[in-house]
């Protein structure tokens, strides 16, 4: 029985440390969140956020994300759930219809109906959210079935803010994160990529974001940016 | 036989005093294996409604008929999911979701609609009806819902055909998943018809005068 059980317990060892991520969270490349000036949200005041509506499942991490770190904003600001705008205010903001530019929201906010469902529900900007990630190889150690591979991550989060009122695209907020993965394997399974540097990046992303749009200044320690590119406009 | 073999070779007889239960267990288990192939259970999901609110459009003064084609109940979208050697094929039908979406759609967008039985001319009363709106589904796949919407008028003549293509991009993962991609992809086609309605200058036409022809219109007035 003992002898037997070794091996079993080797074998679950190995299923279940398939794949060891090894992640950083990664370092603050580069913050670029401009001080809309004309942004910031009146008491009761929403906003609502939208990810790219095609892709589901990236849409729904990336709103979680950067409502982590909008959380942390003093007063907090009051978001909107993405589905509940979608279905109050159906068909306008569905995939395809979503509006893309400012013409497009021109034309969705001459719609005596969408300009009284914002004012009964206060909604002031719309914050549509992009991200890319890229990666580059660095190589790795492969024996006979064990190894370790590693890569840099580098991902960009942007947020573009349209104030409903107007139509008027303020501008785009983004932030670059970029960090090193080693992963520790068994080679007969695959790895799995752990998107670290993207979730740093929204949360970042989140929490300048909130700070602008409550007419504050992004409180990030100046050592924060000592050997790194960043830019923060400040009022 | 045997008990002359095992008087002379005591091996033999240690061979044949195995235990036999399990070995009689072990070979019914391998039989019990090989006796079934395969399987493959169909299971029918009907898709969560896909939007239950009220439309923000302006309805227009247009009356019609609607006819829902036969083949939208037929139509449906096939996920496997292999557990083992065995399938699991789940059908998701999407007729009476559309129904009920299209009806939420039709009563923000005109006066007053109802049922007929086909395309025009119809054999029951048409009265007070001004044309008769055909919904198809061209095709369903994994998170696209193709529609045709067809407007003809009374006497059976088409006024306009629109195409509404909803399509997510979602990995196809699990029931969950494909339950949730179709019902977005129901929503962004009806969507789609719903802004794109007033854009043809046929519907202009016909919304200035229900009943009657696009050709009958007038020539615009110039120079343009």
């Amino acid at each position: 029985m003992c002898r037997a059980g070794v091996p079993l317990v080797l074998f679950l060892a190995g299923v279940i440390g398939a794949c060891v991520p090894v992640p950083t969270p990664g370092e603050v490349d580069d913050i670029d969140v401009p001080f809309f000036e004309t942004a910031f949200l009146e008491p009761g005041e929403g906003i609502v956020i939208q990810g790219d509506p095609r892709h589901l499942d990236q849409e729904t991490e990336l709103l979680e994300c950067l409502r982590d770190g909008i959380e942390e904003a003093d007063p907090p600001l009051r978001i909107i759930p993405t589905q509940g705008f979608r279905d109050a205010f159906f068909p306008w903001f569905e995939p395809s219809t979503s509006p893309k530019d400012e013409a497009d929201f021109e034309r969705v906010l001459a719609e005596p109906r969408v300009q009284a469902k914002l004012a009964s529900m206060n909604v002031r900007h719309f914050v549509s959210l992009k991200a890319d990630t890229s990666e580059t190889e660095m190589g790795g150690v492969e024996m006979i079935a064990v190894g370790a591979t590693g890569n840099t991550r580098t991902s960009r989060v942007t947020a573009e803010v349209v104030d409903l009122r107007s139509g008027e695209a303020l501008g785009e907020a983004g932030v670059t994160v970029s960090g090193k993965q080693l992963f520790l394997h068994y080679t007969i399974f695959g790895a799995v990529l752990f998107a670290t540097t993207e979730t740093t990046a929204c949360e970042e992303l989140g929490r300048n974001l909130a700070a602008v749009l409550n007419g504050q200044a992004i409180s990030y320690p100046d050592e924060a940016f000592e050997g790194r590119h960043g830019t923060t406009a400040r009022p | 036989m045997l008990e002359r073999d095992t008087e002379r070779n005591p091996e033999c007889k240690k061979r044949h005093t195995l235990p036999r239960l399990p070995a009689i267990g072990l070979l019914l288990l391998v039989l019990s294996g090989c006796s079934t192939g395969p399987e493959v259970t169909d299971h029918d999901i009907t898709l969560e409604s896909a939007y239950d609110g009220t439309p923000l459009v302006a309805a227009t003064d247009a009356m019609v008929g609607v006819h829902y084609d036969a083949g939208l109940f037929n139509e449906a979208m096939s996920l496997d999911i292999r557990e083992g050697r065995d399938t699991e094929r789940y059908r998701f039908v999407a007729g009476p979701r559309t129904v009920e979406l299209f009806e939420r759609i039709f009563t923000a967008l005109f006066r007053d609609h109802r049922r007929v039985s086909g395309r025009p001319p119809l054999e029951e009363d048409s009265d007070g009806l001004d044309g008769v709106l055909e919904v198809r589904l061209a095709h369903v796949s994994s998170y696209a819902m193709d529609y045709r919407l067809t407007l003809f008028e009374l006497s059976g003549r088409q006024i306009y055909e629109w195409q509404a293509r909803g399509s997510i991009a979602r990995s196809v993962g699990d029931v969950e998943d494909a339950v949730l991609g179709l019902r977005s992809a129901m929503r962004d086609a009806a969507a789609q018809f719903l802004i794109a309605f007033h854009d043809p200058p046929q519907i202009q036409w016909w919304l200035l005068e229900p009943g009657s022809a696009f050709e009958d219109a007038p020539p615009p007035a110039g120079p343009f």
